[in-house]
């Protein structure tokens, strides 16, 4: 079981709502995944289109899905906004939970350090339950378990690349350093990707773009959920050590020759 | 009145408290909603007794899909 702030988690693979073609794939593919941490943007209501709520249907289903909603303050270009923006989602959503996800640039969306750092610490002290998004530099998520974050989120890679472990060496990094558990948000491609990173020792990763662009999403989710499974898995047996040099598997006796 | 929600100026009746404003935009009574009047957020349970004034700058916020 996976333990963040006071809540517990069977699934080590959290996902978010963003980019799926409709609601019902959507609710369909975080239902497959298992996933118990589900992420969600704010936005103004539209009040010239008052579509249907997005969400609804995934909100109906969370009562049996043990589905914990997290909202991120995308969007919000500094520490302020992101604050704000976080009283929001506790308003909308009845929950302490919020993602700190500051990114002003569009390019490439990497996280602003020095914003995250202060709303961290200005949010944790307000008694939410932080979960920041930030690049996987070890030192900075030092800082923020020291404000108070619950967890830290480095990333992969870009959101919504699919690149994979970029920053495969500096998770490792904070995988050993860090009290608090490491949850790699952003740029996983595929299964293998979530697998490789629990073999490293991360506590859980959080996918969102790579079930909800696959062909069909759905079974993406389902694959990404055995993937997470099987990696856990492998780090708790152990893998055996790597060597450039070979290590017989079978016999070396010559029992083909002359006797 | 006049007042202004999410950047819209609107013309709305007064008195008019957020309760009756939410009911009047949105129809009925939605869960994963927040409001603000004048970057001030006001909790569910004060909508029915936060009274709207003249040039208030009322904020609609929902929950959406997002990562």
């Amino acid at each position: 079981m996976l333990k963040i702030a006071n809540k517990t988690f069977s699934s080590r693979l959290f996902t978010g709502t963003g980019k799926f073609s409709n609601s019902k794939v959507m609710t369909d593919a975080i239902i497959a995944s298992g996933s118990e941490l589900v992420t969600v943007a704010l936005r103004r209501i539209d009040l010239n289109d008052r579509q249907d709520s997005i969400l609804a249907p995934l909100l109906a289903a969370q009562q049996q899905n043990n589905i914990n909603l997290l909202p991120n303050t995308s969007g919000a270009r500094t520490a302020e906004e992101a604050i704000y923006a976080a009283q929001l989602a506790r308003e909308a959503l009845a929950t302490d939970l919020i993602k700190i996800e500051i990114h002003p640039d569009p390019k490439y969306l990497l996280p602003d350090p020095v914003e995250t750092l202060k709303a961290s610490e200005a949010l944790s002290a307000m008694g939410f339950i932080v979960l920041p998004y930030v690049h996987a530099d070890p030192v900075l998520c030092k800082r923020l378990e020291g404000v108070g974050a619950a967890a830290v989120m480095p990333l992969g890679s870009p959101i919504g690349s699919n690149l994979g472990l970029k920053t495969r060496e500096f998770i490792q990094i904070i995988i050993e350093q860090s009290s608090v558990p490491v949850v790699v948000d952003a740029g996983i491609g595929s299964p293998s990707d979530s697998a490789l990173a629990m073999e490293m020792g991360v506590d859980a990763v959080l996918v969102n773009s790579a079930i909800a662009v696959a062909h069909d999403p759905v079974q993406m989710a389902i694959a990404f959920k055995e993937a997470v499974i099987a990696g856990r898995r492998a780090f708790k047996a152990g893998l055996g050590g790597r060597s450039l040099l070979a290590s017989a598997s079978s016999p070396l006796t010559a029992f083909l020759g002359d006797g | 009145m006049q007042i202004t929600v999410n950047s819209q100026p609107m013309n709305v009746r007064s008195p008019l408290n957020l309760d009756e404003l939410l009911g009047q935009l949105t129809g009925q009574h939605q869960s994963g909603i927040a409001l603000a009047v004048n970057d001030q957020i006001i909790s569910r349970s004060g909508w029915a007794t936060c009274q709207l004034q003249e040039g208030d700058r009322v904020m609609l916020i929902e929950a959406a899909a997002g990562g």
